[in-house]
């Protein structure tokens, strides 16, 4: 009874997820999961894994072997856009956003799946204003409503990192892959983004690969940390600081 | 006597793929190495081939006009990479169709105007005249062997320019990694200019091979240029061995296809009907292998996927 | 971009008017060419929603401008001869009724694309151009060695076919047809790029990892709108062959699916009225230069390298600069 009560409360499980490049293990073995209310943080060196590890849950790299598992659902052989759709919502490293798209109207793009809207043909997007509200609602969270008007490729740097992390929030899904939403983020810019996800992860869990380790220990409820393609350690905040090997790992950080 | 037909008419086929091969290897060689899609390609074929025929002309020798058919390409080839095509690389797709497209127009209405509108002809040399048995009660035109010998010599010339020569280790590396061979010192452009201009020659040889059994005339080159595009959709983009492979299989395939499915479809429906649907599906069949093989590999046979 | 809107109305004045001064002045000819002009541009505005709005370079639309147009020719040539277009299952006549012929020619163009597109979307980049050349090259030697329906000589349909209440021989009858159907063709463009679907397809040309990352079906979206393209397309090929009561092969040509490229081209990607620029500059070089030379196509090469050289937004982007800086 206990044993499937804990299981219940893991909305994201992965277990044993490898993917190999001939001989070059990218993941390998990798079990990290994922429980309601939760900020999980992934930490390691550039190149250990990390990015692959976000693709191959998003689908768009398909494992070797393993298993991923969405509220007790397994969406291993689900395709990037079926994953996506049923509640699988991510940031991209490198914003990746429609540039000649406005602020709103990339969110209201993200917004369309929800909403059953992709496949309406002839309707004017722009007389609905029940989208427009939605956006705007995203937009004032992610603090961009000023520059709603504005098209994407002429937003700052910045201003893009919150627009990718309000495509994602539009998308109201099961749980979210931030992948090192604050990079080139001011001081400012981090403080709104970890009062933000502070927010989100009442209702919807996180899975947040960042460099910035002061925003990490500010935020993540575990820690786990990936090296060469292998989890070498998962815990607490505290835990994790404390680790022998991890300070191996992360030589030259200050933990 | 089916028999014989039958090997006759595979011999037909492979020196139909071999010759395909020749344009096939150029193509898939420019987009490998400069990401470029040239639809201006069948352009050198028909260079190559009025060029021949301009030389034959000149000093009645096949061979001097074979000659001239490789330097005649090449030049083009080399004028127009560093005149237009070079422009054109760091573009997208679309603009290299169209410029590339927009070249096939300019190029042949050049040629119309220079050589008029009458089609050339070039003759076999003496030599390659006539049929040559090749097993036992089997004969076969001399010249067509001839294109089938040099196809294959040119495949293994290839072979061993990609594999073994230092051209060839940076053509590789180009194909790979494009930052890589800059970073190896080699001299980008100059590099794609000779890569351009190899493949614009064996082209052009391929025009004047194949301009002595048929005609050489403005607009020869579309024809066997769109079939050179399924094979190298066939073979798989950039690959050498995919574009030879699925060279013979093109050639192999339409030749076949067009001269027994007829004969083959008589035994099921009445023989005037049969005539004229076998030679319809056998001018599709290349196009319905294609449709097959990227049903079961979008990428091709040895694209990356 | 007020530049722009003022060319686009003088256009669409232009598409009125000179069939206007045709009729006064008794030069049918003029009629005419607006006509082609008209029915080129419907192809282009076809073509622009794939290739301009989406981002699907397809070189083998004229698979679809073609079978439109042999559609036309073979249901009409049926009716000519009186003979049945097909005896199984059930006896079809042709027919010489535009009423009827639209609605054939629309429905098989639409199930051909999507038979096209459903093969072809599974590639992408080059494959998918390649493809698209190789199937329309494919239904190119289909209509050469099919002996029925005329094969390289073409077929010829004679009259043209009939529509209700009016006289369709009548070249500004004609001319008005086709233009209510470019109107349709505009608004149905027009209602497309403007809606939620758009939306979804506009951003699939700029960036379609990310529409999949937020849970569009972008292969269902590429279909639906290639088969939107192919069927219009398709229509541009059925009024074809009526203009002309004739239709070959050579509406199935590479260098068909190349100029209707073109048209987008010449106009301006993405722009609503660029495929009615691109076909009316097209028409006119093509009458302009070719009264000069019989090598009209040389020039027409040059001036398409250059364009793409050093002028890429179109002939409607050189009203718009800022477009024009941003390239």
């Amino acid at each position: 009874m206990i044993r499937k009560k804990i299981m219940k409360n893991k909305i994201l499980n992965i277990k044993n997820l490898s993917k190999s490049y001939g001989a070059f293990k990218v993941t390998d073995q990798i079990a990290i999961d994922l429980n309601f209310n939760e900020i999980h943080a992934l930490i390691g060196p550039n190149g250990a894994g990390k990015s692959t590890l976000i693709k191959q849950i998003v689908g768009s790299v398909k494992q070797d072997r393993g298993s991923i598992l969405l509220d007790q659902e397994d969406i291993t052989d689900l395709s990037d856009v079926e994953r996506a759709k049923i509640g699988i919502s991510r940031t991209f490293q490198v914003s990746s956003i429609i540039p000649s798209f406005s602020a709103i109207e990339n969110i209201i793009l993200s917004l369309l799946n929800k909403s059953n809207k992709t496949f309406q043909l002839f309707k004017n997007i722009k007389d609905n204003n029940e989208l427009e509200l939605k956006a705007k609602n995203i937009l004032r969270e992610i603090e961009l409503i000023e520059n709603s008007g504005m098209v994407a490729s002429e937003l700052s740097h910045g201003d893009r990192r919150k627009l990718e992390v309000g495509l994602a929030l539009a998308m109201n899904p099961k749980v979210f892959l931030f992948d090192e939403p604050m990079a080139g983020l001011d001081e400012s810019g981090t403080q709104m983004m970890i009062n933000l996800f502070k927010k989100i992860k009442l209702n919807t869990p996180i899975l947040l690969i960042e460099h910035d380790m002061e925003a990490v220990f500010a935020l993540a409820d575990r820690v786990s940390v990936i090296n060469y393609g292998k989890i070498v350690a998962t815990g607490t905040v505290d835990q994790i600081r404390s680790n022998e090997l991890v300070k191996d790992v992360y030589l030259g950080y200050e933990i | 006597m089916t028999n014989i037909l039958f090997i006759e008419q595979l011999l037909n086929g492979i020196q139909f793929g071999t010759m395909l091969f020749l344009m096939s290897a150029g193509l898939t060689l420019i987009f490998g190495v400069m990401g470029l899609i040239n639809l201006a390609h069948g352009s050198f074929y028909m260079i190559g081939a009025f060029c021949a025929a301009l030389v034959a002309g000149l000093t009645g020798s096949f061979w001097l006009a074979l000659g001239a058919s490789l330097c005649g390409a090449a030049i083009a080839g080399v004028l127009i990479e560093i005149l237009i095509i070079r422009r054109l690389y760091r573009r997208d797709h679309l603009d290299q169709v169209l410029a590339t497209f927009a070249l096939i127009l300019l190029l042949s209405e050049g040629v119309r105007w220079y050589f008029g509108a009458f089609p050339l002809y070039l003759s076999i040399p003496e030599s390659l005249n006539g049929t040559i048995p090749i097993f036992e009660e089997i004969i076969y035109s001399k010249y067509r062997l001839f294109i089938i010998l040099m196809g294959f010599l040119i495949a293994i010339g290839l072979y061993i320019l990609i594999t073994k020569t230092r051209l060839g280790i940076r053509i590789r590396a180009g194909q790979n990694d494009r930052e890589m061979i800059s970073a190896l010192g080699v001299d980008i452009s100059k590099l794609y200019t000779v890569v351009f201009a190899l493949g614009a020659s064996l082209a052009g040889l391929s025009g004047a091979l194949i301009g002595a059994i048929q005609s050489v005339e403005v607009g020869m080159g579309e024809p066997i240029l769109i079939l050179a595009f399924v094979v190298i959709v066939i073979g798989g983009i950039g690959s050498i061995k995919g574009a030879f492979i699925g060279s013979i299989l093109v050639g192999v395939t339409d030749t076949l296809g067009r001269v027994f499915l007829p004969d083959l479809l008589k035994i099921f429906i009445e023989p005037s009907y049969a005539t004229s649907i076998g030679s319809s599906i056998g001018s599709m069949l290349i196009y319905i292998l294609m449709a097959l093989i990227l049903i079961i590999k979008p990428s091709g046979l040895f694209g990356k996927s | 971009m007020i530049i722009e809107k003022l060319f686009n109305k003088w256009i669409l004045f232009l598409l009125i008017i000179i069939p206007i001064f045709g009729l006064i002045f008794e030069e049918p000819y003029y009629i005419t060419l607006t006509t082609k002009v008209i029915i080129l541009a419907i192809a282009g505005i076809g073509l622009n929603l794939a290739l301009g709005y989406c981002g699907l370079i397809s070189f083998g639309h004229a698979a679809f401008f073609g079978t439109g147009g042999y559609v036309t020719g073979i249901l009409s040539f049926h009716a000519l001869n009186e003979e049945l277009l097909f005896s199984w299952p059930i006896d079809i006549f042709g027919s010489s009724e535009m009423l009827i012929i639209w609605p054939v020619a629309i429905l098989v163009c639409a199930f051909l694309s999507l038979i096209i597109g459903f093969l072809s979307l599974r590639t992408s980049g080059v494959y998918f151009i390649m493809i698209t050349l190789a199937f329309a090259q494919m239904l190119y030697f289909f209509s050469i060695s099919w002996p029925t329906y005329g094969g390289e000589d073409g077929l010829s349909i004679y009259v043209r076919n009939s529509f209700p209440m009016v006289n369709t021989m009548d070249p500004f009858t004609f001319y008005f047809i086709c233009l209510v159907w470019l109107m349709i063709t505009l608004f149905i463009s027009f209602k497309l790029i403007n809606s939620a679907f758009g939306m979804a397809f506009q951003a699939i040309k700029q960036n379609e990892e990310r529409v999949k990352s937020v849970g569009i079906e972008t292969y269902k979206v590429k279909l639906i709108v290639f088969v939107i393209s192919g069927t219009m397309a398709g229509l541009a090929g059925s009024l074809y062959t009526d203009l002309n009561r004739f239709v070959s092969p050579s509406v199935l040509d590479w260098h068909t699916s190349g100029e209707i490229m073109i048209f987008v081209i010449l106009g301006g990607m993405a722009r609503l009225y660029g495929p009615i620029v691109g076909a009316a500059f097209f028409i006119i070089l093509e009458q302009t230069l070719g009264t000069y030379t019989e090598n009209w196509q040389f020039w027409l090469g040059l001036i398409l390298i250059l364009e793409i050289l050093y002028a890429r937004s179109g002939i409607l982007g050189l009203f718009d600069k800022k477009k024009n800086n941003e390239k």
